[in-house]
């Protein structure tokens, strides 16, 4: 067969050609499909996230998402002392710790030591019930000290260690701190 | 522009090969020149023929890839009339296996033609092993042959439209005298004869018999060279063609070869088909190939587009997973806008609600002391008097300094906290104060909070 070596190259460019769209469309398909499969994980795994994070937001929690500055902390302790009726004398002092990790947990524990005087035991005990209702705050520690006997009873000289537990991954940490 | 031709390859019988150069062909400038080359190569009857030494000698007239038009002597030629068959609308098959009952040879073993009428055929047919070395040969030098046909067969058709009306045809050619019988136009016999005019008469008035009425024939051939039919007799008519000729028929015929190798597609007898071309082969798989490629254009086409509609379905879904993510996120989050990886900023959101549930906090400490002051204060004995002059707790452990009227009351108190079950209290300590104002006390306790009971069955939290 005659056949002029022009056609036979445009021949063969052309079935190649045909061939290398075929296998880009291929491939093309491929990551498409891959990419569909991708978004179909994603939504099975989103609809339990959000049935999980549903769950989890109904649940009491322990520790607060982030550090609070003192000026939140003081006004949160001041909210407590008004909600036991304390005066505002009664509070004399406000003094934040600076945050610590506890061990290797993903917790920061921040300390908030308040100082308050002539204060009545139910005044301690709504004073108390109060801050520990909030998130992430525990009593620590407690002292009740010279004990005075007054008109409303008897009142104490009292020193508490709130713990404020904090929620911070260390590869978090170490994101935020970049 | 035409494209260049290189003319007729002629094998006279006088002569041997003849190599005729059409008006431009390659190598061929100067038209009013002689156009017939002898070559110099062995006769085709020769027992020693060689065909590769005639291709060596028209590779050396560098003739390049122009087509050519093979010109056989009229004595390779087999010719065989069919009549009574409407040769128009009968398959070709038929027509050929018709003239076998004509033919020596098997035909098969012919490349065959035929010029087709109403009332029949003229079949002519070649013998293909006597010609297809020659065709493979020229192939494999690279030599284009475009056409097979007999000399004679040229030159009738160059004459055929000048000769309307005529019965038969007469003309001197290669040495010979061609004699075809014509119906509608259409040649119905071809006989080569010697020349002579007195065979051509015989088998003219045979053909009128045949026919049942008076043959017009038409003689042609250069001035005074003319066919002569010897006197006039009622079965043949002397018919004057419209043609005068200004050179031999050669130059006539030479013209019509022109015409064909030119453009192919004019309706010419050829007997470059079947077992004689080398493109017999893909001509018959012609028709399968082009089904085959016209189906492999389809299926091409079908895959691109499955692969686009696939594409785009996957796309749609992608989409609509994506959608469908969004409204998650707007499901938990109604006010903020969602975010561009609704998935990751989930996952975090999941992470740090983990982190910040009590359920998940088991390696942080959870002691709480307002629990265990709690506890004490519960616990403390109604009746009994007792003063409590300072109290330490740190977490779930509890110190607490006190004065009581006696030791027992001292003990009684410590027995309180004990019988709790939550506290493990250390030896109470004691010590009588001065003054006989009683015994003062130190309570060292651990507490440990109640379990928190387990919901019972189908209860909601």
């Amino acid at each position: 067969m005659n056949t002029s070596p022009f056609r036979t190259a445009i021949a063969g460019l052309v079935a190649g050609g045909v061939l290398v769209g075929l296998l880009l469309g291929w491939r093309m398909v491929e990551s498409r499909r891959r990419a569909a499969e991708e978004q179909a994980e994603a939504f099975v795994e989103c609809r339990r996230l959000v049935q999980q994070i549903r769950s989890l937001k109904d649940q009491p929690h322990v520790a607060g998402s982030r550090e609070q500055p003192l000026k939140e902390l003081a006004a949160t302790v001041e909210q407590c002392a008004e909600a036991a009726s304390l005066p505002s004398e009664a509070l004399s002092r406000i003094e934040p710790g600076a945050p610590r990790r506890l061990g290797k947990t993903a917790y920061l524990e921040q300390e908030i030591s308040v100082e308050l005087r002539s204060t009545t035991l139910p005044q301690l005990s709504q004073f108390l019930h109060s801050a520990s209702t909030r998130s992430g705050v525990r009593v620590k520690r407690l002292q009740l000290l010279e004990p005075r006997r007054g008109g409303e009873g008897e009142s104490w000289g009292v020193e508490v260690v709130f713990a404020y537990l904090i929620y911070a991954p260390q590869s978090a940490a170490a994101k935020s701190s970049r | 522009m035409n494209k260049p031709l290189v003319g007729a390859l002629h094998y006279a019988s006088d002569e041997g090969w003849r190599l005729a150069r059409l008006p431009g062909a390659a190598g061929q400038n100067d038209v009013e020149s002689p156009r017939w080359k002898t070559l110099d190569g062995p006769a085709a009857s020769d027992s020693s023929f060689d065909p590769a030494k005639l291709a060596d000698v028209l590779a050396a007239e560098n003739l390049g890839a122009a087509p050519i038009l093979l010109a056989l002597p009229s004595r390779a030629c087999s010719a065989v009339p069919i009549h009574g068959v409407d040769a128009i609308r009968l398959p070709r098959t038929t027509l050929v296996y018709e003239m076998e009952a004509g033919l020596i040879d098997a035909v098969e073993e012919l490349a065959i033609d035929l010029y087709l009428r109403p009332e029949g055929a003229l079949g002519i047919g070649v013998r293909i092993e006597a010609w297809k070395p020659l065709l493979e040969t020229l192939e494999e030098h690279g030599l284009s042959v475009a056409g097979v046909a007999p000399w004679a067969c040229i030159a009738l058709e160059a004459i055929l439209p000048h000769v309307s009306g005529a019965d038969a045809l007469l003309f001197p050619l290669d040495g010979r005298l061609e004699c075809f019988a014509l119906e509608s136009g259409v040649p119905s016999q071809w006989l080569t004869l010697e020349p002579g005019g007195l065979a051509a008469a015989a088998v003219l008035r045979t053909w009128a018999l045949e026919r049942g009425s008076a043959l017009r024939v038409a003689c042609l051939g250069p001035e005074g060279d003319r066919p002569s039919l010897g006197p006039p007799s009622p079965d043949l008519d002397y018919f004057e063609p419209n043609l005068k000729l200004s050179g031999d028929l050669e130059s006539l015929a030479l013209d019509r070869a022109e015409v064909v190798l030119r453009r192919p597609s004019t309706p010419h007898l050829e007997l470059l088909r079947e077992g004689l071309s080398p493109r017999a082969y893909w001509s018959e798989l012609k028709a399968p190939a082009g089904f085959l490629a016209a189906g492999v254009c389809a299926a091409v086409l079908a895959a691109f587009g499955w692969l686009f509609a696939t594409a785009w379905r996957y796309d749609a879904a992608a989409e609509r997973f994506a959608a469908q993510q969004v409204d998650l996120f707007r499901s938990l989050h109604p006010d903020l806008p969602p975010p561009p990886g609704v998935r990751s900023r989930l996952e975090s959101e999941l992470r740090q609600l983990r982190g910040t549930s009590a359920g998940e906090t088991a390696d942080v400490p959870q002691e709480s002391a307002f629990a265990t002051f709690h506890a004490v204060l519960a616990a403390l004995p109604e009746g009994q008097r007792f003063r409590i002059l300072d109290v330490r707790v740190d977490g779930g452990k509890l110190e607490f300094s006190g004065e009581a009227r006696s030791h027992r009351e001292a003990e009684a108190l410590s027995a309180a906290l004990e019988a709790t079950g939550r506290f493990q209290l250390a030896p109470l300590a004691t010590n009588v104060l001065p003054g006989d104002r009683g015994v003062g006390f130190t309570v060292s306790a651990a507490y440990t909070p109640a379990p928190i009971a387990p919901l019972p069955a189908g209860a909601q939290p």
